[in-house]
């Protein structure tokens, strides 16, 4: 999860940003690039010396002007929970070219899935003519694994 | 994870990601302020910080930190002369660099952290 991605999630989230020179901006993220400008709506900017202050409707941020982000805590269980649902659904897409049937079998059991898929992709190097055996072996693994769970 | 940066401020906290920038991730953050034997904390939570503004990061090692003779005391009581700390030592920066410009042929410095 590198810091970028992170704030490209973090849209629509409220957040605090600190500009170099020591300006604050409070508002909520509307949009962000990889240069980190950023523009933000319903924003309280704040003095260096944080004793005055100004509202704003919508604003624009040149990245380079930007000193630091502080973002919900929560958002790193977000994109973390994001992340993992996006790499499964990766993973049964091309499980599914391996062999379809045996994944739907499983759906039941997300930790078997994960076991199953790590399973073929060790398999695929194999040889072809192995092919059809580690078919036949990982449907035997998943259903041992599955009288296990 | 220790970051001080260019403003002077010294950042703790759990690093979670990092990019070709150095821009960081930092989890849990608290800032911490020091001023003689005394430091003290202020919570911060998840950071942003954009890699131009790094002085420096560090591992802390947390066995050695239980060791350190300093004693933590309330942020607000020492936030004033921590503040009185910074504003003498910018004003301590701004003579020397005069004199060094006006006696010894420096340039002029530009603005906060152009030291490093």
């Amino acid at each position: 999860m590198l810091p970028l991605s992170l704030l490209t999630a973090a849209q629509n989230k409220p957040m605090l940003v600190e500009l170099k020179n020591g300006e604050t901006l409070n508002g909520h993220l509307v949009n962000c690039d990889n240069f980190m400008n950023i523009t933000l709506r319903e924003v309280y900017q704040t003095n260096p010396d944080g004793d005055r202050f100004w509202k704003l409707k919508e604003c624009y941020i040149r990245g380079s002007t930007i000193k630091y982000l502080r973002v919900p805590d929560t958002l790193l269980d977000v994109v973390k929970e994001e992340q993992n649902r996006a790499r499964d659904m990766n993973r049964s897409a091309r499980g599914g070219h391996m062999g379809g049937g045996e994944l739907r079998v499983v759906v039941l059991q997300e930790v078997v899935v994960v076991d199953v898929v790590d399973l073929c992709e060790e398999e695929e190097g194999a040889a072809e003519a192995l092919n059809t055996f580690s078919y036949c072996s990982s449907v035997c693994f998943l259903y041992t694994l599955s009288i296990a769970v | 994870m220790l970051v001080i940066l260019r403003d002077g401020r010294k950042l703790h906290g759990v690093l979670r990601s990092y990019d070709q920038f150095a821009n960081l991730v930092l989890e849990d953050t608290v800032e911490r302020i020091y001023h003689g034997n005394a430091f003290a904390e202020s919570w911060h939570g998840l950071f942003l910080i954009r890699g131009e503004n790094v002085v420096l990061l560090g591992e802390i090692d947390l066995d050695k930190e239980e060791e350190v003779p300093l004693k933590q005391v309330e942020y607000n009581l020492l936030a004033a002369f921590h503040k009185q700390d910074a504003e003498s030592k910018k004003e301590r920066e701004e003579i020397k660099s005069q004199i060094l410009y006006e006696q010894k042929g420096f340039c002029k410095e530009g603005g906060e952290g152009d030291g490093y």
